[in-house]
């Protein structure tokens, strides 16, 4: 267990060892009081991987969930209220994602101007190509309810609310992508009820 | 029993994890004061820095609080995030996403669209090693030169042309091949009536990732070859294109084909750019669509006039009779 300061105030950061060991209860037991630091640290990662595996492009990731957390911090005195930050944080993310913005963005090549700080990475193992291909098939809406179902691991139920349809909508997604998927990874479909 | 699909996604978010490199809280910091800094003025930016830097304290959340939709369209922006574009320029960015078409008619690898600029560039990330088409459309006035860059820097050039905006905007398709997994670079440039106002959407689409040449079209490029002295063979498992730089002079293109079906063949002379590259999607010279079962005209041959610093290219398409059965050969000479 790891202590540090942070303005004067002691905090416990048991969330962020437990990110660090990638278990579930990392991305929803943020401790009290709330900083935007330690939901930085907590979420940061997760969000990104969760878009770039829906994207397909790592670079478009980062950016969209840096811009999610600058809203956020921008307005930090609200959304440090809300019952789920981070809830408020990914759906501000996945709406950039698929807006207007991240096109202008793009094609105003107003953050490509910034002077890029990605720094050199290992790159995707056979496994990550394979899986992100076998994504990249898939229907857009079918991709997004695979990534939030279980990478982010929303409910069918907050799925369905979030895309405004159906849940028997959401499942039938679901199980047409988990089809594909199993097809395209040569994985044996061991069907579960989503 | 652990879902196997689940297993799968579980493995690709570890290793996808080892690769985030989150730019950092301050990094967030700097960027919304500098926005608040833009809005407020300079006379007024330290002080919005400070109400800033008070706001990343930790505040103690109202119990009970719910948070709201967070539709980032419909939240007020307390500053400028981006700059919009007009509403024509956004009919045309709309009128650009269509003409990708449809992705579960055409899946594509990655597309986007968006305002021709003078020196748009995009890093297309995670694109497995293998031969892509790209199509590029540019809705407006104006051309746009674009050329494809391999990994993140460098200057190996992977394919180049240009577009012609329209208001029924009509593609240009250069393919491309990703030598290995990794980065391609996108640079796009647009013309002074194009800038600013024309908008493009681009796609990179497989291009038949497994096919491998089989015996037949092995065969019959071979047999096409041995009709010109000096050719060289090109099988069909999939639609190329062969080019070949050229200095100023006279040049004569022959070409040929052997097997079942037909090849559309078209010879184009290639323009050079601003920036110096050589297109892939110059002036065609000729078009003809060729019989290979025909004994008839068994060659062509095209004779060029090219300025200098110029290439050529040669693309030939099958239908689906010839495809990985036909073959076709070509040779480029002085004339």
């Amino acid at each position: 267990m790891q202590r540090f300061a942070v303005s004067g105030r002691v905090i416990l950061v048991v969330i962020q060892e437990a990110y660090a060991r990638g278990t579930p209860e990392a991305r929803t037991a943020m401790t009290d009081p709330l900083s935007f630091d330690d939901l930085y640290a907590a979420h940061y990662a997760d969000l990104t991987v969760q878009l770039h595996l829906y994207f397909g492009d790592r670079q478009e990731a980062h950016d969209v969930v840096q811009e999610a957390f600058c809203r956020a911090y921008a307005r930090w005195r609200t959304v440090s209220g809300y019952e789920d930050p981070v809830g408020w944080v990914r759906r501000v993310a996945w709406n950039l994602a698929l807006s207007r913005w991240r096109r202008t963005r793009s094609a105003l090549s107003f953050l490509r101007r910034q002077p890029r700080t990605e720094s050199h990475v290992a790159g995707p193992g056979p496994d990550r190509v394979a899986v992100m291909a076998a994504l990249a098939e898939l229907p857009a809406q079918q991709r997004r309810a695979v990534v939030l179902r279980y990478l982010a691991d929303l409910t069918v139920p907050q799925i369905a609310d979030r895309e405004g349809v159906a849940e028997g909508t959401v499942k039938s997604w679901l199980h047409r992508a988990r089809t594909t998927l199993a097809d395209r990874l040569g994985a044996d479909e061991n069907e579960e009820t989503p | 029993m652990t879902d196997p699909i689940v297993r799968l996604l579980e493995q690709a978010r570890a290793d996808a994890l080892r690769d985030v490199r989150p730019p950092g809280p301050d990094e967030v910091r700097r960027t919304v004061r500098r926005r608040r800094g833009i809005v407020a003025g300079i006379g007024t930016a330290v002080a919005v820095a400070g109400i800033a830097a008070a706001g990343a304290l930790a505040v103690p959340p109202s119990p009970g609080a719910v948070a709201p939709g967070a539709d980032s369209s419909a939240m007020p922006s307390q500053f400028p995030v981006m700059p919009e574009p007009d509403p024509a320029t956004l009919q045309r960015m709309a009128v650009a996403s269509a003409a990708l078409g449809d992705w579960n008619t055409t899946p594509w690898v990655m597309a986007t669209d968006g305002v021709v600029s003078a020196d748009y560039q995009n890093f297309v990330n995670d694109i497995p090693a293998g031969t892509y088409d790209l199509h590029l459309y540019c809705v407006g006035e104006g051309k746009a030169d674009v050329v494809v860059k391999a990994d993140r820097a460098g200057d190996d050039k992977l394919a180049a042309g240009s577009v012609t905006c329209a208001a029924d905007p009509k593609p240009a398709r250069l393919t491309v091949r990703q030598p290995v997994h990794g980065y391609l670079r996108m640079y796009l440039s647009g013309d002074e009536k194009a800038s600013g106002t024309s908008a493009f959407s681009f796609k990179f689409v497989r291009a038949d990732p497994t096919a491998t040449a089989g015996p037949d079209t092995t065969a019959n490029a071979g047999g096409a070859a041995a009709l010109l002295a000096g050719a060289t063979p090109v099988t069909t498992e999939r639609d190329k294109t062969v080019e070949k730089p050229l200095g100023a002079g006279n040049h004569l293109v022959s070409f040929a084909c052997k097997g079942p079906g037909t090849l559309a063949f078209t010879v184009r002379s290639a323009g050079v750019l601003r920036d110096g590259t050589v297109a892939t999607t110059g002036r065609t010279e000729l078009a003809v669509d060729k019989a290979c079962s025909s004994a008839e005209n068994a060659t062509v041959e095209v004779p060029i006039t090219l300025p200098a610093d110029s290439a050529i290219t040669i693309t030939a398409a099958a239908d689906d009779a010839a495809r990985d059965k036909a073959g076709w050969a070509y040779t480029i000479r002085p004339a």
